[in-house]
């Protein structure tokens, strides 16, 4: 008898779904002596009381939306106050768009898994950074596409590495479908596409006729430095842009957006419609009447001030602890500093070690199309722990690392 | 009927398999009608224990294996399930059972262990390096006190053997080198006064080593049950199965895992708490044998209760 009786049943792209040796050890993350450096999560005790009168006004009928039952089903292109709001908030970063160009989804996840729908068949051709967001790995893979990614330094993607790739596919005969990108503080590695690349890379995206999915999570989330404009505020073509509440408001109310041409919005909306008829008609009033309480612009200066203080507790944590082989880029903004450790250390098996002493992180392979890179890196959230276990965790994981880089060189003596 | 903790969870790596175990057994428990707390291992652990007449122990690796939960119901002197703490601490250190099963004619795979200590402080990566040419490759590296699989490598070559040895000494402070013996995985679960032994189950990867991240791909581990062995290796397996924890000292149920080598079945690994989750192997064989979950469970528990009132008279 098979341990599955069903497998012969399941789709080939279900098959090819891989397990992962983390999941199991982040078991032990319910522990509550266990700090997590490793999730995503924004700390949320800064909005709850605004969310608590977002919810109250709107079950009272006061919201900031006009019609509608917030406890019923809703329209699948979303709700129209929220679609019309959320084009305000993308004004900031200078994109100009119209509420019908807008399409609310489950947090930007689900525009990523709706986008490996309409646009990936198995096989298929899709570009990365290197590193990049795990999310997105994970929703395009299932749809059975082979990844590459584009080598990536301190200004982001390199334009000239994006040119031999698209060469290199043009020589096998193939076309990639798309290049997925987070340009402003990038999951995981922080790094920002500097403005100068920006023109650069859409560029060489129009001429080899590559669509680009700029995903923009984090640049509400900047403690420094000035402002690059989002890639999609220098043009209209070729994008598609998500956006998300998550970072700024709760990503538990999964509040997101695809902004994409209209041909791509109607066959986005159709998937969407497959997929769960409507996001939740009463987050999306929520997150409408939060945007327009006039508080966000208040909320993000404590978000930012908040974070940015963690983020320097986390390096200076790293300067105390860590060896000084350990390497980091201090980010300008967003939720997590990437570290690179020396490369006799392999951070996806020191992981078991480092939760038995009560310090999680995410190991960078994780955000790797090929298993064997990453080996050396490891991603710490610093948005969602406070001072004090930042503090305290660093202290436990540098000596994790400083024990590791011992026991190494002594079995190599 | 008795108040049962159900301790399950606890701080070790193989969390998410004992609480499979522990949801599984505490539902088999109250459908039996006991009254049933699922406890996890916390300052309120012994405070748990001494409100409840009997501990039944699913915990995996560290506390659970290792013995030290028995103690503490040796202690207050309440009736828990399994193995005794001399077994457990003998078993969960995989070099001392290897030893005392050498010691009894029961064959094992060639094995050495050393202690981080000893490469940080005496030199003893020479010692591994020395160790593996002498077992030659491909080699299992894993560490000497852990289960699931967890830290579980395969050396295939000499150049392999360093970082194989790093990631096994992430799961404890000591690491076993092992020779690789080729041929099917077998399990076998004892069971009851006698322990006796139930049907083995044939482990199947598509790469060949049940480590961890076969564990966790859906799909990637075929259990097998019966093993498609023939009846006069499946009776070999099974009386190696019972010597071994006969050897050990293994109490009520336990699991011993082996590979049929070109010599026949060699034995790996001796669990005193094996998973008992719904997927896992011994429920597996349970089941096989006609037999319900429950009645091994009410089983397994009444074995204990019985034990505990002949010690009170």
């Amino acid at each position: 008898m098979p341990t599955d009786p069903y497998r012969d049943l399941y789709a080939l792209r279900a098959a090819g779904m891989t397990g992962s040796e983390i999941r199991a050890l982040f078991s032990v993350l319910e522990r509550p002596e266990v700090i997590s450096l490793a999730g995503g999560n924004t700390d949320t005790d800064i909005v709850a009381h605004r969310i608590a009168d977002c919810v109250a006004a709107v079950l009272s009928g006061k919201g900031a939306t006009s019609g509608g039952d917030p406890l019923g089903y809703g329209m699948s292109d979303g709700v129209p106050a929220l679609r019309a709001l959320l084009c305000d908030l993308m004004a900031l970063q200078g994109i100009e768009a119209a509420p019908h160009q807008i399409l609310p989804t489950d947090g930007a996840q689900q525009a990523l898994e709706l986008i490996g729908k309409i646009f990936c068949d198995p096989g298929d051709l899709v570009l990365t950074e290197a590193p990049s967001y795990v999310g997105a790995l994970q929703a395009f893979q299932s749809y059975q596409v082979e990844m590459r990614s584009v080598a990536t330094d301190g200004e982001g993607l390199v334009p000239q590495a994006l040119e031999e790739s698209l060469a290199q596919i043009a020589s096998e005969g193939r076309r990639a479908k798309f290049i997925y990108l987070v340009p402003t503080f990038a999951n995981p590695s922080g790094i920002t596409l500097s403005a100068a690349r920006r023109p650069q890379i859409i560029d060489i995206c129009r001429r080899n006729n590559l669509l680009i999915i700029e995903d923009d999570p984090y640049a509400y989330v900047r403690f420094e430095g000035e402002s690059v404009p989002a890639l999609r505020s220098l043009t209209d073509e070729g994008i598609i842009y998500l956006g998300t509440l998550s970072k700024v408001f709760s990503p538990g109310m999964r509040v997101g957006w695809v902004l994409a041409p209209e041909p791509v919005r109607e066959r986005l909306l159709l998937a969407k419609e497959a997929a769960d008829l409507c996001s939740s008609p009463f987050t999306q009033m929520v997150a409408a009447t939060y945007l327009a309480s006039g508080h966000v612009d208040e909320d993000l200066q404590i978000v930012r001030k908040v974070y940015r203080e963690r983020r320097d507790t986390m390096a200076d944590a790293l300067d105390a602890y860590f060896p000084r082989e350990a390497r980091t880029r201090l980010p300008e903004g967003g939720l997590f500093l990437w570290v690179t450790l020396p490369d006799v250390l392999d951070t996806k098996a020191m992981l078991g070690r480092a939760l038995e002493e009560g310090i999680a992180y995410v190991p960078g392979t994780a955000f790797y199309p090929r298993k064997s890179d990453g080996l050396h890196a490891l991603r710490l959230n610093f948005s969602y722990p406070s001072v004090e276990q930042i503090e305290e965790g660093m202290r436990r994981l540098g000596a994790v690392v400083t024990d590791e880089l011992e026991l190494s060189r002594s079995l190599e003596a | 009927m008795a108040r049962v903790a159900v301790v399950r969870g606890g701080r070790s790596l193989e969390r998410k398999y004992s609480l499979l175990s522990g949801h599984h057994v505490a539902a088999a428990l109250r459908h039996l009608g006991h009254e049933v707390t699922e406890v996890d291992v916390d300052e309120q652990l012994t405070r748990s224990l001494e409100a409840c007449d009997i501990a039944f122990i699913t915990l995996h690796g560290r506390d659970g294996e290792d013995g030290t939960v028995q103690l503490i119901c040796e202690a207050l002197g309440l009736a828990y399930t399994g193995s005794p703490p001399r077994t457990c601490q003998l078993c969960f250190d995989k070099g001392f059972a290897k030893g005392l099963l050498d010691d009894a004619g029961i064959p094992t795979a060639p094995g050495f262990v050393l202690s981080a200590e000893a490469v940080r402080r005496m030199g003893a990566g020479a010692a591994l390096r020395r160790a593996a040419q002498r077992l030659g490759h491909p080699l299992i590296v894993k560490p000497a006190a852990q289960g699931s699989a967890l830290g579980l490598v395969v050396a295939e070559r000499a150049e392999a053997l360093s970082a194989a040895v790093m990631e096994a000494l992430n799961y404890g402070d000591r690491v076993l080198l092992e020779a690789f013996v080729p041929g099917a995985e077998v399990s076998i679960g004892v069971a009851g006064p006698d322990l006796e032994p139930l049907t083995p189950v044939e482990i199947r990867t598509a790469s060949g080593v049940f480590d961890i991240l076969a564990r966790e791909s859906p799909g990637a581990v075929d259990l097998l049950c019966p093993a498609p062995l023939d009846p006069e290796d499946s009776r070999r397996a099974q009386q190696l199965a019972r010597e071994a924890t006969r050897v050990l000292g293994v109490r009520d149920f336990g699991r011993v895992d082996m590979r049929f080598g070109a010599d026949g079945p060699v034995v790996l690994d001796v669990k005193t708490c094996p998973g008992l989750g719904e997927t896992s192997i011994v429920p597996l064989a349970v089941s096989e044998a006609g037999r319900s979950f429950e009645d091994f469970v009410g089983g397994v528990l009444d074995s204990a209760l019985d034990r505990a009132a002949s010690a009170q008279v």
